[in-house]
């Protein structure tokens, strides 16, 4: 069973093409990286995929859904975390969460906000301005969203940028939580290391391409293939 | 190519027989002869406005490139006709009721219509992004539409010093006089349409060379 | 879904009234516009043309202010957030009328006693007056609602925004503009039927088409 399908996906803008002729599939519950330099189309794959930018051609499914038409109860299973929190900076943590826990209509609202504000290490700080939050903090609020609605479909738009070590090690904590809930992933990132420790399954992109989906083991050297395939490409 | 000559010809045999050939008219004098000009490229405007909006909606829906050629074309000949339409106008003006401009129902809804299609293009200019720009002129399109109904009905609506030539009774024109009228839009008409498709050939190749290079 | 349109209204009433940013900006602009026209007009012409620059004042506080709703997602990144969410555009476009409206209601009780004092002005039907007035912003709102997203991607937005807006809304302008000429000098609700026709069902219509058209305004 597929989470993600990916047909000839192709992304222009003006003359740059973004993605070209891109096709995958993810398996539900697998944990699934894009491993590419800048540019090689990660996050426009990502927009697309969160149903935030329309495809030039080609189609991407979510749960058997297009993209180009997500249903409210589609959109209700997605969770995205990327470098923009999406946090209003004038919204206390709490209200925050409050405004996109209604929107996600999420039940027992107040327990879970509690919940997962304490796991982030963020409750102490639940009625304060976003606006006065570090970095760090932001980022971890912005994770704490994105999980709140327990989403069936997590993706992680290279998501530790601006965390520090406590940090990403609880982010890879609730990763692994997701994983053991047989949720699926999707994690871009220009991090090897991060891909070891996160993802069953890696694909390695470059200018708009895939060049090769494979399986994460030990015995991989996935710096060696890597290399190879992007300065062969 | 051939349309565009026969458009050609017929305009200025029209333009032939509105000034040299018809007498003058009886309350205004030889100076209703522009009536022959300003009223089609008038008319041709509508049409063009309405062109962009027809190709607006079907950029929106199907996302065709050549859609957007066609709607943005068809507004750029449009602002032109309109814009000639507005001068002869106003002269006419000048010559009939006293001054250039005098703020009837008419002349200020065209000039209001003059506005959006010039707004459309300050629009296109400020986005780079040709995706952004072709979906948000599109849209600005859809609703400056609403202009032209309203100045096409401003003579009804409000009181005006433009005639209603065209009532339900009839026209008010004599037969020889339609005959040219008519003469006019359909060269007009065809002049607008060969202009439109070489305009939109123009912009495909221009695509496709930005493509190779 | 009326629940969505609620919430993020009611998220942008809370964050407004927390900063303050636009709606401060939008009263001030609108005394001073008020007071300058008071200055510039003598007083015996007074009478003729107050009814035409009080609407002005609201236009020009509506052009500056209506926009920011957008214009600060968009700022803010948060526009994303929203487009992720399970709210579908027009929930957003709903939302964001209602939160214009709700500004310009508390702008309206503010600067058009103000006007009036300013300019000494005797209304004569003063609930029709500002029934018109604020029946021409309702209009005005949902127009400037649903093309600012348009500017989103332009350069100098800020300039782009009258530009487009205001040949849409003419009809608007100039119905309001006459009727609140009417109410001024002591017409009654009939005799600005034909006007408050026209703005309603202009109005109507706007709303028709954004809500129609407005998936594709917010795409990226």
């Amino acid at each position: 069973m597929n989470a993600i399908e990916v047909r000839n996906l192709v992304k222009r803008y003006g003359n740059f093409l973004a993605l070209n002729d891109v096709t995958f599939n993810v398996k539900k519950g697998e944990s699934f990286a894009l491993l590419g330099p800048n540019g090689a189309g990660k996050t426009t794959f990502v927009r697309i995929l969160s149903g935030q930018v329309k495809p030039t051609s080609g189609e991407v499914r979510v749960f058997g859904e297009n993209t180009r038409e997500f249903s409210k109860n589609v959109k209700k299973r997605l969770g995205v975390i990327s470098h923009n929190t999406f946090l209003y900076d004038d919204l206390s943590a709490w209200e925050n969460l409050g405004f996109y826990g209604k929107l996600y209509g999420v039940e027992s609202l107040d327990k879970k906000i509690k919940e997962i504000l304490s796991k982030m290490n963020l409750y102490e700080r639940a009625d304060d301005l976003v606006r006065n939050f570090s970095r760090g903090m932001k980022q971890r609020l912005a994770i704490a969203r994105a999980l709140l609605h327990s989403p069936d479909l997590v993706i992680l738009d290279e998501p530790t940028a601006g965390l520090d070590i406590q940090s990403r090690m609880e982010l890879f904590r609730l990763i692994d939580a997701i994983k053991a809930e047989n949720r699926t992933i999707v994690f871009t990132t220009h991090n090897l290391e991060e891909v070891y420790r996160v993802c069953d399954v890696v694909a390695i992109m470059n200018k708009g391409q895939v060049l090769e989906i494979t399986e994460v083991k030990e015995s991989l050297d996935l710096k060696e293939y890597y290399l190879s395939l992007v300065e062969g490409s | 190519m051939l349309v565009s000559i026969i458009g050609f010809v017929l305009a200025i045999f029209a333009a032939y027989r509105a000034l040299l050939v018809l007498g003058p008219e009886r309350t205004l004098g030889d100076s209703y002869r522009i009536f022959f000009f300003h009223t089609p490229a008038a008319i041709i405007s509508f049409l063009g406005f309405t062109f962009t909006l027809i190709f607006s909606i079907l950029y929106l829906a199907k996302r065709n490139v050549v859609y957007d050629y066609v709607s943005s074309s068809s507004a750029k000949l449009g602002l032109v006709f309109i814009t000639s339409a507005l001068f002869m106008g106003s002269i006419w003006s000048k010559l009939a009721w006293g001054a250039y401009w005098n703020w009837d129902p008419r002349q200020t809804t065209v000039l209001i219509l003059w506005f959006v299609y010039a707004a459309y293009f300050a629009l296109r200019s400020a986005i780079e992004e040709f995706e952004a720009k072709a979906r948000s002129s599109a849209i600005l399109a859809i609703f400056g539409y609403v202009a032209v109904p309203l100045s096409y009905l401003s003579t009804r609506i409000w009181y005006s010093l433009h005639p209603v030539v065209i009532r339900t009774s009839g026209i008010q024109l004599e037969p020889n006089m339609i005959q040219v009228f008519v003469t006019m839009i359909i060269a007009l008409t065809l002049i607008f349409g060969s202009l439109l498709w070489i305009d939109v050939q123009i912009k495909k190749l221009e695509s496709r060379i930005q493509e190779v290079v | 879904m009326m629940q969505d349109i609620f919430e993020i209204a009611f998220k942008d009433l809370k964050i407004e009234f927390r900063t303050k940013n636009t709606i401060t900006f939008m009263i001030l602009f609108g005394l001073i516009t008020s007071m300058m026209f008071s200055i510039s007009v003598p007083l015996s012409a007074v009478r003729d043309v107050a009814p035409g620059l009080l609407w002005l004042v609201f236009l020009f506080v509506g052009l500056l202010g209506f926009s920011r709703a957008f214009l600060r997602e968009l700022e803010m990144g948060t526009l994303d957030g929203l487009k992720i969410a399970p709210v579908s555009p027009a929930d957003i476009l709903l939302g964001k009328i209602i939160y214009n409206l709700v500004l310009v209601l508390i702008i309206e009780l503010i600067v058009f006693p103000l006007f009036i004092g300013l300019f000494d002005l005797r209304v004569e039907n003063l609930f029709l007056a500002f029934g018109v007035i604020t029946l021409g912003n309702v209009g005005f709102v949902v127009v400037s609602s649903s093309l600012s997203p348009l500017v989103l991607k332009a350069k100098s937005r800020e300039l782009l925004i009258p530009i487009i807006l205001f040949p849409v809304i003419y009809p608007i302008i100039s119905s309001t503009i006459s009727a609140l000429s009417t109410a001024i000098k002591g017409g009654g609700l009939m005799d600005t039927s034909q006007e408050i026709v026209l703005i309603l069902s202009f109005t109507i219509i706007m709303l028709t088409v954004s809500l129609l058209t407005f998936d594709h305004a917010l795409e990226d």
